[in-house]
C-alpha cells in the first residue's frame, strides 16, 4: 500500500490540503504530526454560515479551544447564525486568528452592544473586508465601530447594505475609515441627505466601488466632484429625478467610471447624459424602470454629434416605455457601436425587435456588475 | 511534408518513450532541458525519478492535454472531483492508489501543474469526510501522536467533528 507521508514530501501535502475544504481540513489534523504541522501552515477560510448548522454552542467551544489551530485563519463567514452578545465578545477577545483579514457578520443582530465590542477589540489588526449587512447597526452604533482605530487603518470592504445608518453614521464612517475602496451601503432606511453624501464625496476618495442603492440621496453633484478613482457606482431606486441626473451629468468627473446603475429612479429626461464630457470609460448603463421614452430620441440626435459613451458594452433599457419608432432610431446610433449586449424588454416596440441591428445584440440579461467586461 | 521533432525520455527502469516535441513541452523539466540543447538531433532526456509505468501515464496525459487545455480545478473542493473535471480525465484517474501517488510524484519532478493539480485534488477527494483514523488506514500512514498529544487535539477541534 503506498504511504502517502513516507512516499510525497511536505510541499505535495501541502497541495493536497489546499484542495480540501477547512473543516475537513482541522479534521485531517488528527491523522499525523506531519499532516498537523502541514494543516497549519495552509490558509485557512472558513465558513461557518447558517447553513453549515455549526450551532452557537460549537463556535463558543471554538473560540475558546481552537488557539493555536486557527493561526492561519484569513477568512471567517458568521452569517446567519444568531451570535449572542457573548459570543460576540469571545469573537472580539479571542487571540486565535491573528491573520484574519475578511469577516462576515451578516444577518446577526448586532446591535449597540456587539457593535461595542468591535469598537474596542485589539484583535482585528488585519481585517480589510467586514460585512455587516443587516445586522440592526443605527447610527451609534457605527460610531462605536469608527472608533477603533486598527479596524479603521486596515479596512478597505466594508458592507453595511440594509441597516439603520444615516447622516451621523456615515459621518463618523467616513471620518475614520479613509482606506476604504469598497463601500456598501444600500438600503438603510434613514435619509441618505447631502451632508452624507458630501462627506463620502471629500472622504472616501480612494473608493473605486460605491453602493448606495434604495436609499433617497441628495445632493447628486457633490457625488461626481471628488470620487475619480470610481469604478463602479449603484444609484438604483435613490429617487433620483431629472434635476439630479442633471447635476450629475453637468458635474460628474468620474473619470473612470465603468459600470453606472440608474435602474428605478424618478427620471424621465436623460438628455443631459449624452452631455456628458468626462465619463468616456463607461462599459456598463443601466436604465431600467425609468420612462425615458420620450426623451431618448433626443439622446439618440445628441449622441450622434459626439457618443459621450464610446466604450459602452452593456445597456439596460428594460421597461424604459421606450417605443416602436425610438427603437428603429437607435438601430442606426452610435451607442451600439461597441455594444455587446441590449435589453429592450418590456417595451412596446412592436417589429423593431426584428430589426437586423437591434436582433444581432440584443439579448436577455441581468445587469449584474459581475458581467465580465473587457 | 516535415517529420514531426520527436524526444526520447528514458525512465528509471531503462525504458524509453519517444514522444512529439510539442507534446512534452507541457513538463516545465523538459522544456528547460530542451532549451539547454541540441535543436537538430532527437534529444535522449533521462527520467531517474519516475519509473516507465507512471512515465507512461504522464505522457498519455500530456498527449490529450497539449491539444485540450485542462480546466482549472477550485481550492478547496467544493464538491466531489468528478464534477469539476472532463470525462477523459475520469477515465485517466481510474488507477490505483500506488499509481496515484506516483503520477503526483512524477508531476511534480516534470513541472506539469495541471496533472498536479488534478491528482492532487484525487486524493484530497478521497480525504474528504473521512475520519483520522479512515485516512490512516487508507493511506497506511502510522499514528505518531501519544495519546495525550492526541486527546489534545481532539479535545481543541471537538467543534468541528460533527460539522
Amino acid at each position: 500500500m503506498a504511504q502517502l507521508t513516507t512516499y510525497i514530501p511536505d510541499d505535495m501535502i501541502y497541495c493536497i490540503l489546499e484542495f480540501i475544504d477547512s473543516i475537513d481540513r482541522i479534521r485531517v489534523m488528527r491523522v499525523s504530526k506531519t499532516f498537523f504541522r502541514i494543516s497549519l501552515s495552509v490558509p485557512l477560510s472558513l465558513d461557518l454560515s447558517f447553513k453549515k448548522r455549526i450551532g452557537i454552542q460549537r463556535l463558543s467551544l471554538m473560540l475558546k479551544s481552537s488557539k493555536n489551530h486557527l493561526l492561519k485563519l484569513t477568512s471567517l463567514n458568521l452569517s446567519e447564525n444568531n451570535l449572542t452578545k457573548e459570543v460576540i465578545e469571545a469573537l472580539c477577545n479571542c487571540d486565535g486568528f491573528p491573520n484574519l483579514k475578511s469577516l462576515n457578520l451578516q444577518n446577526n443582530m448586532i446591535h449597540r452592544t456587539g457593535a461595542s465590542f468591535l469598537g474596542t477589540t485589539s484583535k482585528f489588526k488585519q481585517l480589510e473586508e467586514l460585512n455587516l449587512n443587516s445586522c440592526s447597526i443605527d447610527d451609534v452604533a457605527m460610531r462605536l465601530i469608527s472608533v477603533n482605530q486598527d479596524i479603521a487603518e486596515s479596512l478597505r470592504s466594508l458592507s453595511i447594505r440594509n441597516n439603520n445608518v444615516g447622516n451621523i453614521g456615515v459621518k463618523y464612517l467616513c471620518s475614520t475609515m479613509v482606506h476604504l475602496t469598497k463601500l456598501d451601503i444600500s438600503k438603510n432606511s434613514a435619509f441618505m441627505g447631502g451632508e452624507a453624501i458630501v462627506n463620502i464625496s471629500n472622504k472616501l476618495s480612494q473608493l473605486t466601488d460605491l453602493s448606495i442603492n434604495d436609499n433617497p440621496i441628495g445632493n447628486v453633484a457633490e457625488l461626481c466632484k471628488n470620487l475619480k478613482n470610481l469604478t463602479h457606482l449603484d444609484l438604483s431606486n435613490c429617487k433620483l429625478n431629472d434635476n439630479g441626473l442633471k447635476e450629475f451629468a453637468e458635474n460628474s468627473q468620474l473619470v473612470n467610471l465603468r459600470i453606472l446603475n440608474l435602474r428605478s429612479n424618478n427620471i424621465s429626461n436623460i438628455e443631459p447624459l449624452a452631455k456628458c464630457k468626462h465619463i468616456t470609460e463607461l462599459r456598463m448603463l443601466c436604465l431600467s424602470c425609468n420612462s425615458i421614452g420620450e426623451s431618448f430620441e433626443s439622446f439618440i440626435q445628441v449622441s450622434r454629434v459626439s457618443n459621450p459613451f464610446p466604450s459602452l458594452q452593456v445597456l439596460d433599457l428594460s421597461m424604459c416605455s421606450i417605443t416602436q419608432e425610438v427603437a428603429y432610431k437607435l438601430t442606426s446610433s452610435t451607442i451600439l457601436d461597441k455594444l455587446k449586449a441590449l435589453n429592450i424588454s418590456g417595451n412596446n416596440i412592436g417589429n423593431a425587435e426584428n430589426a437586423p441591428r437591434l436582433q444581432l445584440i440584443s439579448s436577455a440579461m441581468t445587469f449584474s456588475p459581475n458581467m465580465i467586461i473587457q | 511534408m516535415s517529420e514531426t521533432k520527436q524526444v526520447e525520455l528514458t525512465s528509471k527502469d531503462k525504458v524509453s518513450f519517444k514522444v512529439d516535441r510539442d507534446v512534452i513541452l507541457m513538463s516545465g523539466l523538459v522544456k528547460d532541458m530542451l532549451e539547454e540543447g541540441d535543436e537538430d538531433e532527437t534529444p535522449i532526456i533521462p527520467i531517474p525519478n519516475v519509473d516507465s509505468k507512471p512515465l507512461q501515464k504522464v505522457i498519455e496525459y500530456c498527449q490529450y492535454h497539449h491539444k485540450e487545455p485542462a480546466q482549472e480545478i477550485e481550492k478547496p473542493l467544493k464538491g466531489k472531483i468528478e464534477d469539476v473535471i472532463c470525462d477523459w480525465d475520469k477515465k485517466f484517474l481510474e488507477i490505483d492508489q500506488s499509481l496515484l501517488i506516483e503520477l503526483i510524484m512524477a508531476a511534480n519532478y516534470l513541472n506539469i501543474k495541471d496533472l498536479l493539480d488534478l491528482t492532487c485534488a484525487k486524493v484530497a477527494s478521497m480525504i474528504k469526510g473521512k475520519s483520522p483514523e479512515q485516512i490512516r488506514e487508507m493511506f497506511g500512514i502510522e499514528n505518531d501522536f501519544t495519546p495525550e498529544e492526541e486527546a489534545k487535539i481532539r479535545e481543541e477541534n471537538k467543534w468541528c467533528e460533527e460539522a
